[in-house]
């Protein structure tokens, strides 16, 4: 997720429009999700192929593979135990390709229209409730916060290591949630000041003089 | 412009951060500032309508901030110290539209608006780049930039050129100083005050001096002594 950031770009797949590109993928996985025996060849082909439409190198597409890598491989071995060694390889070829469409809709999407994009398609829902905007906001600040908190937390193992402490991933786990808590208290702040949720409320009356109270 | 507080106070846990206030401001550049925890910020989030006096009222441009609070955030912008927490968009011009997004105004104003906000603050260049990718003092920049877009009627900036060089704190100065809106300036950085209207020194809760900015940093500076 972290490397599925957005990089962008002037490409055809960049260019795309949100929302086919959602659709797109939604279709691809579905039909990658129950496709079977050698048709299965042809994920890799089409995704190093749109990789290279997209101008991505294919470190960058490694990348985004890497996270994935251990678990695939782990369920791959499963399966050539309790399975066939053809089905190991039908696992990691349909997992990888699913990771690496759904990397590239946001390594050439930016995160605002993926957003305005999730919105249109929640629309219909709303008239049963669902806070499409906030959803769609939570998604967006997701993406935005991300890098800041490993941020803090590379922020804080330093300044241990600074004062001569030993590198622990879980001593710095209370200074980075602290940290964390606090920006969430100033993001909260700051969502409020810049405006949100403004744009519903109909503007108010301006009284005549700041002595003539309002009612 | 203008901004009343009356009798405003701020107890908070048992503690008056800020004692009773009458203030009448007009002026066009108001410079605030003050030791460490004298209450600054508490005082520039009153004005704003972040926070609700405990007991007093405040008023900007007529609208009571614990009545109207809706229309005085409409008017008004807001720049906190910590820019990471401002940013709420990613990528730094889909960040200067979120305000213009909430208050309703269209695509194309949006355009037009934020390429002319990015040339003012001299950070056009910043314009694709993702926010977790700036320097600190770049952030900053985009944090001020994200509020200017909406063109707010008062401008609270709280120490917004910590983390800005001295051409980009300059630059800043001088761009506020060209703004024709109300500003309310807090600051540690004296020099960027000399041409203010009005300068207030708060110290515990309370202001000590209250003027020209020659006599108010003066006695500021004599209090810390
Ligand atoms: N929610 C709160 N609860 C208790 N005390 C608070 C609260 N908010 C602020 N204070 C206290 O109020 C005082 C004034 O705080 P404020 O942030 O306004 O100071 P400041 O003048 O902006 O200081 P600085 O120059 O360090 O930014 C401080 O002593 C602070 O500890
Ligand atoms: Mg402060």
């Amino acid at each position: 997720m972290i490397n599925g950031l957005y990089r962008p770009g002037a490409s055809p797949i960049h260019r795309l429009r949100a929302g086919t590109k959602l659709l797109l993928l939604a279709i691809t996985c579905t039909i990658v999700f129950f496709m079977e025996g050698w048709a299965l060849a042809v994920v890799p082909v089409i995704t190093v192929a749109l990789y290279a439409t997209a101008r991505f190198d294919a470190q960058t597409l490694y990348r985004q593979l890497r996270p994935a890598l251990p678990f695939i491989l782990l369920i791959a071995m499963f399966q050539v135990f309790a399975a066939s060694w053809v089905e190991a390889v039908e696992t990691v070829l349909r997992f990888s390709g699913l990771i690496l469409l759904a990397a590239l809709l946001s390594l050439t999407t930016s995160p605002a229209a993926l957003s305005d994009a999730m919105l249109s398609a929640m629309r219909p829902f709303k008239r049963f409730g669902l806070p499409a905007e906030q959803i769609a906001l939570a998604m967006t600040l997701a993406i935005r916060f991300i890098p800041v908190i490993s941020q803090a937390g590379e922020d804080v193992r330093e300044a241990q290591r600074a004062r001569g402490g030993r590198n622990r991933f879980f001593r710095s786990a209370g200074p980075t949630i602290i940290r964390t808590l606090k920006l969430a208290d100033e993001l909260a702040e700051a969502l409020e000041a810049r405006g949100l949720g403004l744009g519903d409320a109909e503007a108010p009356r301006r009284p005549t003089s700041a002595f003539e109270p309002r009612r | 412009m203008k901004l009343t507080f009356t009798d405003a106070t701020l107890v908070r846990n048992g503690k008056t951060v800020l004692h009773p206030l009458d203030l009448e401001l007009t002026e066009r550049r108001i410079g605030l500032i003050g030791a460490n925890g004298s209450g600054k910020s508490t005082l520039a989030r009153m004005a704003g309508g972040l926070i609700r006096p405990s007991e007093g009222a405040v008023t900007v441009a007529g609208y009571d901030t614990a009545r109207d609070d809706k229309a005085v955030r409409r008017i008004t912008g807001f720049v906190f110290q910590n820019p990471d927490s401002q940013i709420v968009y990613p990528i730094v011009e889909e960040d200067l539209a979120f305000g213009l997004k909430e208050r309703g105004f269209a695509k194309a104003e949006h355009r037009k608006r934020i390429g002319n906000v990015l040339d003012r603050l001299g950070i056009t260049d910043l314009r694709e780049r993702l926010a977790h990718e700036l320097s600190g003092g770049e952030r900053q920049l985009v944090a001020l930039a994200g509020v200017l877009v909406t063109e707010p009627e008062l401008l609270i900036l709280d120490e917004p050129t910590t983390l800005l060089d001295l051409r980009h704190s300059r630059r800043i100065a001088n761009h506020i100083a060209a703004l024709p809106q109300t500003v309310i300036f807090v600051t540690h950085h004296l020099d960027l005050l000399v041409d203010f209207d009005r300068v207030i020194v708060l110290d515990d809760g309370r202001i000590i001096a209250d003027g020209d900015p020659a006599n108010a940093i003066a006695a500021y500076k004599r209090a810390m002594i």
